[in-house]
């Protein structure tokens, strides 16, 4: 199960480019080039055992960052996209984005249970019989496929059963404000010394 | 102790609001999905980040145990709150940055650390652990670490417990039960016996001046009366007991050449033990110093309390990397001095540094053939070359050890005349054997 962690946390990352690829109208070589320094951080997280995680997060930020500069208010102002995306290239876009967040936890989860097995190999125990790191790694890989359909869910249902009549980016205007409100509070009640 | 790192807090509580600014940015309403499964993750991930209660006991089958024995360990973990990994670490692991416990113990069976994960439910799992005791001293076995990682990487958290549980491993020792020769003094005990630290005898000896510690029942009251210069006056008693003897362990860095748990101060060990057992029951006044001098020493006496005087002194030395030999501790001087015991060196002279460092210790360094300390020594040299070589010994099938070595009959000749010198290699010859060896010789010296 901890092979699998690691390699969903390799993959899943690549996913958003190759949206970009089949779907859009990018630069290839541009795509190329993020793809690359993807893989490329994946690899070298693995290799050290540190870093996995962060293969999925710059993919998904990088990945927003591009779809940023081809649509919505940066083109609108600047006059000039990156390349056009098309709607259903959107939902498979949201979907890879998804899936890259995915593969943060799925690296982070994957670290940690690999720098057990290493302390476990420092003191001559071998990897062999490592059950509860498998169900760890077995059990993240559940939630969030789990979390992952409900998501889904609750997207479509927010697309289709209309509560209220609000605009979806007026909606994520006040969840972003209400999440960071939310952050405040959360982090004065947790009394945090970072 | 608790160390408690945090980790990813700031970054995981990041990502939802990032890419929900990204959707506002690029309009697109279906990266909605984005953000609601990274809000999803966030929450389960500062949901499960709960306060952390463990708690550990730990118990050993046995508590005093002699070098080789196995012991088996038990550790019970409760764990409430929290989603994550545990890695357990229980004794002698829990001491891994401890040379003396790496090579004090060997898991025999089972794992001394662990890998527990907590789900949604609370967690109690015991844990067994067989070890095996190669190394004589005072261990503490009760100390277990734990380390806590949150599903999501959001905090580390590392502490231990200690319960205070302490493991004695005592050197094995043999115990001579047929005789092993004559070996009460040759010499019939002389009125005016040279024990000193004995227990009082009621035989009336001669009256002397009050020194402190003194016990006050011997106050000679007439005496102190007829004194001219005033001064208090005791009577003095002969002391009960044999002759005094005294060893001396060497702690040099040779002491520790072969393995750790079979070396020469190891086997010294259960020698001096063996041989303090024996000469305890016959009646001799049992003392012991280290060379060069320490805070462990016994001072001479009889009895059973005395052997395990001894057996504790045992217990408590360790070889010394770079040692500075010097002239014997005062105290010994003195015993010597008055009581003028035999002295058992134990020792390991492989090379000519030992012998410089046993002329330094019992001569002050003299260069004469005189020594300066030295009454009757004997000089008990521990080799290690059959313990070293056993395996390619075996390959050989016709001897299983090297016996006495012919290059240390020069070095032999170097150490100070008068010393007798027996060499002992324990892969030839066990410590029983060693013990009825030595006894006669022990006897002869008396």
């Amino acid at each position: 199960m901890r092979a699998l962690s690691a390699t969903l946390a390799l993959i899943l990352p690549l996913t958003p480019y190759v949206v970009f690829m089949t779907m859009t109208d990018y630069s290839r070589l541009f795509i190329y080039v993020f793809m690359g320094i993807t893989a490329i951080m994946g690899v070298v997280g693995l290799a050290r055992g540190r870093g996995l995680g962060r293969a999925g997060l710059f993919s998904a930020f990088s990945s927003m960052v591009l779809l940023a500069l081809a649509m919505g208010y940066i083109p609108y102002t600047a006059h000039v996209a990156l390349g056009t995306v098309g709607e259903p290239a959107l939902r498979f876009l949201a979907l890879s984005i998804s899936l890259s967040i995915y593969a943060y936890f799925l690296g982070s989860v994957y670290e940690a249970s690999n720098r057990m097995a290493r302390r476990m190999r420092e003191l001559g125990y071998g990897v062999e019989g490592f059950r509860e790191l498998d169900v760890t790694n077995a059990i993240v890989i559940g939630i969030g496929a789990a979390l992952l359909g409900v998501s889904f869910i609750i997207t479509l249902l927010m697309e289709f059963i209309k509560l209220i009549s609000l605009a979806p980016l007026m909606a994520l205007l006040i969840f972003i404000i209400v999440y960071l409100i939310a952050m405040v509070i959360a982090r004065v009640h947790r009394g945090e010394k970072p | 102790m608790v160390k408690e790192i945090v980790r990813s807090y700031y970054l995981l509580l990041a990502i939802p609001v990032f890419v929900a600014i990204m959707a506002f940015i690029t309009t697109a309403k279906e990266l909605l999905m984005a953000v609601v499964f990274s809000a999803l993750m966030v929450f389960l991930a500062l949901a499960t980040d709960t306060e952390l209660s463990i708690t550990v006991s730990a118990d050993l089958s046995r508590t005093r145990v002699f070098a080789g024995d196995e012991i088996e360990a038990w550790v019970r973990v409760r764990v409430r709150g929290g989603l994550g990994l545990i890695s357990i670490a229980m004794p002698p692991v829990s001491y891994g940055d401890s040379r003396r416990y790496r090579e004090g113990f060997e898991v025999v069976s089972g794992k001394a650390a662990q890998i527990l994960f907590k789900g949604f439910r609370d967690v109690e799992r015991e844990f067994k652990v067989r070890v095996k005791a190669l190394r004589r001293g005072i261990y503490e076995f009760g100390r277990v670490k734990y380390t806590y990682h949150h599903l999501f990487g959001l905090r580390i958290i590392e502490g231990e417990f200690d319960e205070g549980v302490r493991l004695v491993v005592m050197p094995r020792y043999r115990i001579i039960r047929r005789g092993v020769g004559r070996i009460k003094p040759s010499t019939v005990t002389p009125r005016v016996t040279p024990n000193r630290l004995g227990p009082h005898s009621t035989d009336f000896m001669d009256i002397r001046e009050y020194v402190p510690g003194d016990p006050f029942k011997f106050i000679n009251w007439k005496a102190t009366a007829r004194s001219v210069e005033g001064k208090l006056m005791v009577n003095n008693y002969e002391r009960e007991g044999l002759r005094n003897v005294i060893f001396l362990v060497d702690l040099g860095p040779w002491m520790r050449l072969g393995y750790p748990h079979e070396n020469p101060l190891e086997f010294g060990a259960s020698l001096i033990l063996s041989l303090t057992k024996v000469l305890l029951r016959y009646g001799y006044n049992v003392g012991l110093w280290t060379i060069p001098p320490s805070d462990v020493y016994v001072m001479p006496s009889s009895g059973q309390t005395q052997f395990y005087r001894v057996l504790s002194a045992l217990l408590r030395i360790e070889h010394v990397e770079e040692p500075k030999y010097e002239f014997a501790d005062p105290a010994l001087v003195r015993v010597i001095m008055e009581t003028k015991p035999i002295l058992i060196v134990v020792t390991n002279i492989a090379s000519k540094e030992v012998v410089n460092a046993l002329r330094m210790s019992l001569c002050g360094g003299s260069k004469d053939s005189k020594c300066r300390l030295l009454g009757r020594v004997l000089i008990i040299d521990i080799s290690h070359g059959s313990v070293v070589m056993r395996e390619k010994l075996s390959d050989y099938e016709v001897t299983q050890c090297i016996g006495r070595v012919s290059t240390r009959g020069r070095l032999y000749r170097a150490l100070p005349k008068g010393a007798l010198v027996t060499p002992w290699d324990p892969g030839c010859e066990n410590v029983g054997l060693a013990v009825a060896r030595l006894m006669p010789r022990v006897r002869w010296l008396s």
